[in-house]
Parts: C-alpha cells; structure tokens; sequence
C-alpha cells in the first residue's frame, strides 16, 4: 500500500492510499460519528452523520465513503459540522420513539429507573432490548441533545415478532441498511431490502412475508449489525447487558469459528461470532444461537444418579464414581464397550479410548461417525496449508452437504470468487450458492464418482461432457485447486481421490466438531492413536503407558447397535443409534441431557459442556484449536477426561494423574500423534502404515438412477443438528421451526404423479421397513429422487457393514 | 394460477434475453398485461431472472409507476388539489368510497374500478375535477359521478 499524507483538523497523518476518510482518522483516534458504517461491509453513505470538511472540496463529504489522497486537509469538527450533525441527528429521532435519549431526567432514571414509560409506543430506551449497548444511544451522548423541537413523526408498525430466534421493532430503525447489506453482499440470501421511499421508506422482508417463509438462514447476521433495537435476539431480549466477552470456539462443526461468548452471572447469555477469527465476524444458526440452549437446557444432568429398584436417585459423585469403578472391575476385556462423541476434545477422547484400551483391556471404542466414514478417508485430505489463507485459484465443491453442514463455508467461497477465483458447484441440488457459482454441474446423486473419474480423464461424462472439460481446463490452467467434498463421497468407493492430480487439494467436510480428532485419536476398535494398526498400536503404546493392551479387533457402533445380544459393559458417551434399546449387563450414561437412553442407564455421569471445559479440537483445516472454559459447569458437572481418569484411579490403575487438559495434551503431543497434521504429504506416510483388518470399503452409492417407475431412490441428507449425545431439534423448540426432520423432499412432476400436495402424509416403503414422512414439493429436487432426513435405525437394519448406506430404493404411497 | 402467470412472464423475459438488466422493462411488459404486480408473479420472476425477491420488491415499490395492488379495468381518480378541494372534492371523493365499497387505492371485488387521488391535474377552473382512464369530467357533484359509476359498471339507469 503507497503511504500518503494528510491533515486532520492540523494535525499530519501518515496514511494508505485506499483507505478512507473515516479509516484514516480512526487510525489515529480521531472520533467521527458514524451509524451507517460497518467495517466489514461496503460503505453505504446515508446517514450522514459522518460528514467532513475538506478544503478544495464543496459541500460536506462523507468520511465513510471518501478515499483519502496526498495532502488533503480535513476538518471533523468544525462549529459548522457540529450543528449541520445535530440536525441529521434530530430529524432522524422525529421518527425514533426513544423519549429517554433527550429526557432531562435520564442520568437519574438510569441509576433509579423511576419513570415507566413516557413514549406512545414501543419504548424509551429503558424497555428496548438494545440498551446500553446501542450505537444510537452512544452517537446521541457523543453529539450532545437535549431537546428535538421538531414534532415528533413515529411509524407505528407492529412489531414483529412471530420467526423464530430474533423479533423485529421497525419502528427504532434508523434506515442503515446496514442489515440488508450484509444479508446481500456477505450471506448471499437476499432476504432484506429496502422498499417504497420519501416518509413511507422501510426496510425488512418483501410482501410483508416472514423470514420463515424466505430463504432466511437465521444466521442473526443481520441482529448482529444492527446498531439499534430494531432487529433483536429474541433469547437475550431482556437479560440487559452482559458483564463479560470470552473468545473461544463453537465446535457445533468442524469449521470451529470464532466467537464471543457473552455472560452475565456466571451463565452464558449469547454467542456472537467474533470479527478477529477466520469467520471474519460469520457464523450459522447453530453457533449463533443454539449454544445457550444447549448450555442450559433445563433437561441439563447436573449430578450423579444410580439406579436403584428401578428408579434413578441422585447420589453424591464420590459414591457413583466408587460404585462404577467397583462394577467396572468386574467387567474387562473386548466386552467393555465405550461410545465416545466427535464433539468431545481430543484431550477427552485421549483419556477415553486409553482408559478403555488400558485399563478395561478392550478396543471396543468407537464414536457415531464410523457409520458415516472411513478413517481412511479422512486421511486421504492432503492438510498441507491452512485453506483460509492459501492461495487457491480453483476452487471445487462436490456434493451439497459441505454447504449444508458449514453455511460460513459458502461464505468464504463468495468472498473468493469476488477476489475472482472460480468456482464451480458438483451437486444434485440447485441453490443459491450454484446460482452464485461460475459452473454448475447438476449431477444426479450417486454419480459423485463417474464425476471425479471423468476429471482424471478416465472416462467422458457424456451428460456433462462441457462442464467437466470445463473444469478439466481450469484445473490445468489454473493450478492451485481445492477439492471441497462431503457425505456424498464418502459414500462412494474413495479411490478416485487418490489419483486426483497434485495440484488437487482435499478438504473433506465432516459432520461432528472433532471428528478428525476422533479417528486421529484412535477412537475406533481398529486403530490406535496415529492411525496406528492394531499390532502396531500395541507396540507402541505398551511401551507408552507402561501396560498390555488388547490386540484383538474391539466391537465397533455398528455391531453393537445392531446386534441385540447382551454384552458386558457398556459405557455411552456420546450418540448412539438406538436400533434397539441398548442391551448390555451394565450401563454408562455419561452427557449433559436426560434422554431416553439415560432413563435406561445403570449409572448417570453429569459431564460438562464444550462452554465449561477447556480443550482442544482438530479443525476440518487440520488446525489445533483451542477451547476455554467460558463459564463454571453446571451443578455436579465434571470434563469428561477427568471422569475417566477418577475411575481409572479408583480401580488403582496408574498413569492418569493429570491436574489439566494441558497435561493431557502434552503426553499426546509427546506420544508424536499430532505431528499428522504438520507433515506435508500424509499421502505417503499412510500408505506405509498398515490397516490389515479394515474391511474392504462398500461401494454402494453406485447406481444412480431408480429402478422402474413407481420406485424412487431416496437419499439422506446428512443430519449435523446434533451435539454430543442429543439431537438438538428434540430439546430446542425454535430449532424445531426451521428443520423439519420428518420432510421429505420431492420434485412437483413427481409429486403430481403420486397425487400427492405440500405437507400429504406419506408411508416410505423400504425392503427394512416403513418410514412415515410429510412431503415437501420443491423443484430443485431432481426427478426420481426424495430427500429426507437420516432415520438411524432404518439406515442401520438396511446395511450390511459400516460406513452405512445412505441411498435406499423406496416407493412412496399416501399415507 | 401460477401457471398462467408462467405463460405470461416467459415470453416477456426471452424477450429480454432474459437479461437481469432489463428488469424494469420485464417488470412494465408484465404490468401493462397483468395490470399490476402480484406478488406470486413477482416470485416467478425472481426465480427465473436469479433476482432477490427482496430486490425485486424494492425496486417495485420504489417506482410509482408500478401496482401491487390489484388494478381494476378503470381507474377513476379525484383530484384533492385545493382548487377541487375548496369546491368541495372531499365530499365527491366520499360519494365515491361508499358507492364503491372502496378506500381510495384500493379496487372493486369485481376488478372493475380503481379508485385513486392526485393533487391538481392542472385543470382547476374546472374543478372539482374526476378523471376516468384518461377523460376528464369538470364540475362534478355527487349526482354525476354517481351517473359516471354507474355507467362504467355497465348498470342502466
Ligand atoms: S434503539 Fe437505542 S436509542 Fe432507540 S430505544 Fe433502543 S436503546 Fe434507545
Ligand atoms: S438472519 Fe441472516 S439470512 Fe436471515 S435476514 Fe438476517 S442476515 Fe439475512
Ligand atoms: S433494521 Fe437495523 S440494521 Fe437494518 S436498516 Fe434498520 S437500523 Fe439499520
Ligand atoms: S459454521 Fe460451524 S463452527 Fe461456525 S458457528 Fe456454525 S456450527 Fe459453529
Ligand atoms: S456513517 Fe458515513 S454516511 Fe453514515
Ligand atoms: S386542484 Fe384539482 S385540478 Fe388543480
């Protein structure tokens, strides 16, 4: 950046060409007042609140929106601009029903809060959701009013307040745009805008729709913007202004954005995706909003309890811990079975799978991504660089699910392409991503492969023979291209990966926070820590923790799920897929919510949140982040690794001795585990390793069209609205408004011949099995295909071996 | 319904090449055969042009020029200018709303009227001033325009 000088209000400012007005004096400190301006959006210059003087320039310019040049000379304020910024101002509150900003009596009114209310409708300051942390507020005390002569000229719109998540009051709008810029330029949606103009101008959704009847994301990006009440997070709404900001993680997937978290009395009031992460201030509905319902759900297990005749009785942790450790002696070897979570940090799933392998002598560990991925897949993505900084010129998703599951995924890839890089989208489903993209490739679901061979070369995609010579060309021309690819893959025979040329990098999208970390970890009934073989494993970590360990293949989810006989021990910490209820001599239920399953558990472990504990967890980037403890737990609430360890030492085992998560990281980061992810090429390191016992990987997305007319092929989309051992649409009402779990998505031709309307009761008939669902018509879905959500039992009966099937022959009959 | 809208908007956009640029225009053609802008055809639109609906919406409300309300087969306008308005057109403006059953913008059930004001069409010495489509009655009263409606509703005397 060339290096210019300027003056403001006299005094010299070395500055960057490219910045503007405003820019260069917040460099410096200078205070302009803004409303309009948000730093990460365009610059809009409505307000005019921010307005300047610069010599050789008529009239007021705008800070926000003027560049700087060699030697100008601004003023910022002059007696002139203070009174010309004083009218804006007032004129602006004529509309804004907010007695309180110029009441005579507001100091003491914030101390006593002894006036109810002095405005018609709506507010004052003391009853809007903003105040205290309210732009408008802070440009008023800045400017300096105490009194608006002009008559007052309020809107009187009703307040919005029936979406889910985040309630609406234009009346407090001061007309920014700043929520329909960011809902535009950075989101993509489109759902806000500005409509009519002169004195009836507003902003909001068209036609007066809800946001649950637009494309609305609910991503609170627009919330997040606004600098006044009029958009307002509806579970906050009253809770005032918290008392601290904690930088962590959401870990609700595997892109592990940056956030805020907000608390106030020790309980975590908000989340708001932080600017100084790669998220760039992003995230999605689930980060954005779901994590204080997780935290503290009022269904939170928040002390020990053991069964007793039958019924669950709270009991101290101390005798819960001794009566498990007690039990758990009795129990070792392979029929000790332990279900961990891809949510849990490494630190977490460490300690499990070692207190399993050492000292119950069992490789019966496994967490749910095992029905859903190969490890040896996820080793396939080559993690040389960090994907959000490396220069990638090319960019490729394959499949939707990598959107689906990671929304602020598809932001970056907008951001790129406006840098101009290309993308091109491989997937069944139209969006308005694809609209976006600079190729679109609408596959059939099931010809992921046949698409990834014609782009070797290997074969001619005669359906999409221009497309894929187009991205052949781009890939040859550009070089630097990254593969972006989820579920749909993984269904498929992944050899193809293998063979992409160099240039090709991988990034596969997992469902799961930590699921890298999971497989990396070895918590799996064939593979150590490292992705190590059993026998190798053994080598290694005998001589590690000083022990035998088991050597034998340990029973895996999808044997355990499946099979209804009973084993020894079972020990549930993290999701299981109830095929039947769980069957086992004993069981562990260790989480953070009552569910069904733990109303059949032995034992109730209160364990804490990602909120409440510190950890570490693997970003699909391959990066180490770190999580900190945000708040205190819960009640009785305990980390998961401290649990494990508790018992360990109460059935007298050594080497679980650690005081913090930090201890545990350094034994993995000395165990010579994590250097996975700082190696160039894992490519070749796996290839020596040896997996001797995996089975061979099922190929079973191949056929990619139905078999005769009545029948339809109906594909899971994958189900990431889960956290650890629940599914959050159960336990969250609003959630439960957004994402329908029981839809099935189909084409209008289809659905015409089936006679079927939106929201027609439908049976799934499958060869396992009936699935009841209510059928959505919408036509981006492709001919012969439907779409729904996973159901787990049916998907585990309908396969044969893990990772599971999730393309099923069905036929559709009214229900 | 939104079939027919289809037939409508289909030929109008492959007019335009189907051009996001030409969006007024595709949003006029469509109006002078529609009358107005309903909002499923608005929909249509921003699916096939890969136009926002909001932005749509937006540019649709910002031009006077452009309905959202439904249109009837005439539009009859008062004029309130203070001319007409100090020879009493409020009170023609009322006849008018009570023998329709209508507020001014708004339309008859049967598609019929379009009851609309202005300020002062330039024709105030003839005032107060009605305009039916594009004829102008000067020196109303109740009793003519009630005449005027009755005769664009096809009624007899
Ligand atoms: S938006 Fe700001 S100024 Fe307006 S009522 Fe709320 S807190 Fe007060
Ligand atoms: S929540 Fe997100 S998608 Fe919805 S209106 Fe706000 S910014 Fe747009
Ligand atoms: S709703 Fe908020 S962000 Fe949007 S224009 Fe109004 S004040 Fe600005
Ligand atoms: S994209 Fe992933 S990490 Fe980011 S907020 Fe959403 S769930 Fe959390
Ligand atoms: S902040 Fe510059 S015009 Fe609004
Ligand atoms: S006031 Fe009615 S025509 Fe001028």
């Amino acid at each position: 950046m060339k290096k210019i000088k300027i003056k403001i209000n006299g005094q010299e400012i070395i500055t960057e060409k490219g910045k503007t007005v405003l820019e260069a004096a917040q460099q410096v400190g200078i205070y302009i007042p803004t409303l309009c301006y948000y730093s990460s959006l365009k610059p809009h210059g409505g307000c005019r609140l921010c307005l300047v003087q610069i010599k050789e320039m008529k009239g007021f310019p705008v800070a926000c929106a003027t560049p700087v040049e060699e030697g100008m000379e601004i003023i910022t304020d002059s007696e002139e601009i203070k009174s010309l910024r004083k009218e804006i101002l007032k004129l602006l509150l004529t509309e804004h029903p907010s007695a309180c900003l110029i009441c005579a009596e507001r100091k003491s009114c914030q101390a006593y809060q002894k006036c109810i209310r002095k405005t018609g409708i709506t507010t004052g300051c003391r009853f809007c959701p903003r105040d205290g942390q309210c732009q408008l507020q802070k440009v008023v005390e800045e400017i300096g009013l105490d009194e608006i002569e002009l008559p007052s000229n309020y809107r009187f719109f009703p307040i919005e307040e029936e979406d889910p998540f985040f309630g609406r009051d234009y009346n407090l709008c001061v007309l920014c745009e700043r929520c329909v810029r960011v809902c535009h330029d950075i989101r993509g949606a489109g759902v806000l805008s500005v409509y009519f103009r002169g004195s009836e101008v507003r902003v909001g959704t068209p036609l007066g729709l809800s946001h649950l009847e637009t494309n609305c994301q609910f991503c609170g990006a627009c919330v997040d913007v606004c600098p006044t009440g009029a958009l307002y997070e509806k579970q906050s709404q009253w809770l005032g202004v918290p008392q601290k900001s904690e930088e962590s993680i959401c870990v609700l997937c595997g892109l592990g954005c940056a956030m805020d978290y907000k608390v106030k009395e020790e309980k975590l009031v908000n989340s708001i995706p932080s600017a100084k992460g790669f998220n760039e201030g992003q995230a999605c509905v689930k980060g954005r909003f779901l994590i204080p319902y997780i935290v503290n759900n009022r269904k939170r297990i928040v002390e020990a309890y053991l069964k007793i005749d039958g019924k669950h009785k709270p009991v101290n942790l101390n005798e819960a811990l001794d009566y498990v450790a007690q039990k758990l002696s009795q129990k070792r070897g392979q029929n000790f079975c332990l279900i961990l979570s891809p949510y849990l940090s490494n630190e977490d799933l460490y300690i499990g799978q070692k207190f399993a392998r050492k000292v119950m002598r069992s490789n019966s560990i496994d967490t749910i991504s095992s029905l859903f991925y190969h490890p040896f897949q996820l080793i396939e993505g080559k993690r040389e660089e960090n994907i959000f900084h490396k220069d990638y010129e090319f960019f490729i998703v394959l499949g939707l699910s990598p959107l689906e599951m990671s929304p602020v995924l598809s932001i970056f890839l907008r951001k790129k392409m406006k840098e101009g890089k290309k993308v091109a989208v491989v997937s069944p489903i139209n969006s308005f991503f694809s609209d976006e993209a600079d190729i679109f490739v609408p596959i059939k679901p099931g010809q992921e492969n046949e698409f990834l061979s014609s782009i070797l070369g290997y074969s001619d995609f005669s359906q999409f023979k221009k497309e894929t010579r187009e991205i052949r060309d781009l890939i040859n021309s550009k070089g630097r291209t990254l593969l972006i690819y989820g579920n749909e893959i993984f269904q498929n025979k992944f050899d193809k990966l293998t063979d992409l040329p160099k240039e090709i990098d991988l990034l596969p999208v997992t469902l799961g926070g930590n699921t890298y970390g999971a497989f990396l970890l070895g918590c799996h009934p064939e593979i150590y820590p490292g992705f190590l073989d059993l026998e190798e494993g053994v080598k290694k970590f005998s001589y590690l923790w000083n022990s035998e360990l088991p050597s034998l293949p340990g029973q895996g989810i999808f044997k355990v799920a499946k099979n209804s006989e009973k084993i020894g021990a079972l020990y549930l910490c993290g999701e299981f897929p109830e095929l039947h209820p769980p069957r086992a001599e004993f069981i562990i239920y260790q989480g953070i919510i009552h569910t069904p399953i733990s109303a059949i558990a032995d034992v109730i472990l209160p364990a804490t949140t990602f909120i409440e504990t510190e950890g570490t967890y693997i970003n699909l980037d391959g990066i180490i982040q770190k999580g900190i403890s945000v708040t205190k737990p819960k009640g009785e609430a305990k980390p998961d690794w401290w649990i494990f360890s508790e018992i360990a030492k109460r059935m007298g085992e050594e080497g679980f001795d650690y005081q913090s998560p930090s201890d545990i990281f350094k034994e993995i980061k000395e165990a010579g585990l994590l250097s996975f992810l700082k190696i160039g090429n894992l490519n070749s390191k796996t290839k020596k390793t040896k997996f001797a016992s995996i089975e061979s990987i099922p190929t079973s997305a191949q056929s990619s069209s139905p078999i005769d007319e009545n029948s339809f092929r109906l594909v899971f989309r994958p189900f990431h609205w889960s956290y650890r051992d629940f599914f959050l649409v159960d336990e969250i009402r609003e959630l439960r408004r957004i994402i329908k779990p029981d839809n099935i998505y189909l084409n209008p031709n289809d659905a015409a011949k089936l006679g079927l309307s939106n929201g027609s009761q439908v049976n799934v008939l499958t060869q396992n099995g009936v699935i009841q669902r209510k059928t959505i018509i919408n036509d981006n879905i492709p001919e012969g295909f439907v779409y729904s959500f996973p159901d787990l039992p049916l998907l585990l009966s309908a396969s044969l071996s893990s990772p599971i099937e999730f393309i099923l022959n069905v036929q559709i009959k009214r229900g | 319904m939104a079939s027919n809208y289809l037939n409508i908007i289909e030929p109008i956009i492959k007019k335009y090449d189907g051009k996001k640029e030409a969006i007024i225009s595709i949003l006029q053609d469509v109006q002078t055969q529609l009358r107005w802008l309903p909002g499923d055809v608005l929909a249509l639109i921003s699916k096939k042009l890969k136009i926002p609906l909001s932005s749509l919406y937006s540019i649709a409300t910002f031009y006077k020029s452009f309905y959202l309300k439904p249109r009837g087969e005439n539009l009859v306008t008062v004029c309130l200018g203070t001319a007409c308005h100090v020879r009493g057109a409020s009170l023609i403006l009322d006849e008018l709303e009570r023998k329709l059953k209508i507020k001014s913008g708004e339309t008859t059930q049967d598609h019929k009227i379009t009851l609309e004001c202005v300020n002062c069409v330039g024709a105030c010495a003839l005032g107060p001033i009605v305009i039916v489509n594009d004829d102008y009655y000067g020196q109303m009263t109740k009793v003519k325009v009630d005449k005027l409606v009755d005769h664009l509703l096809g009624k007899k005397e």
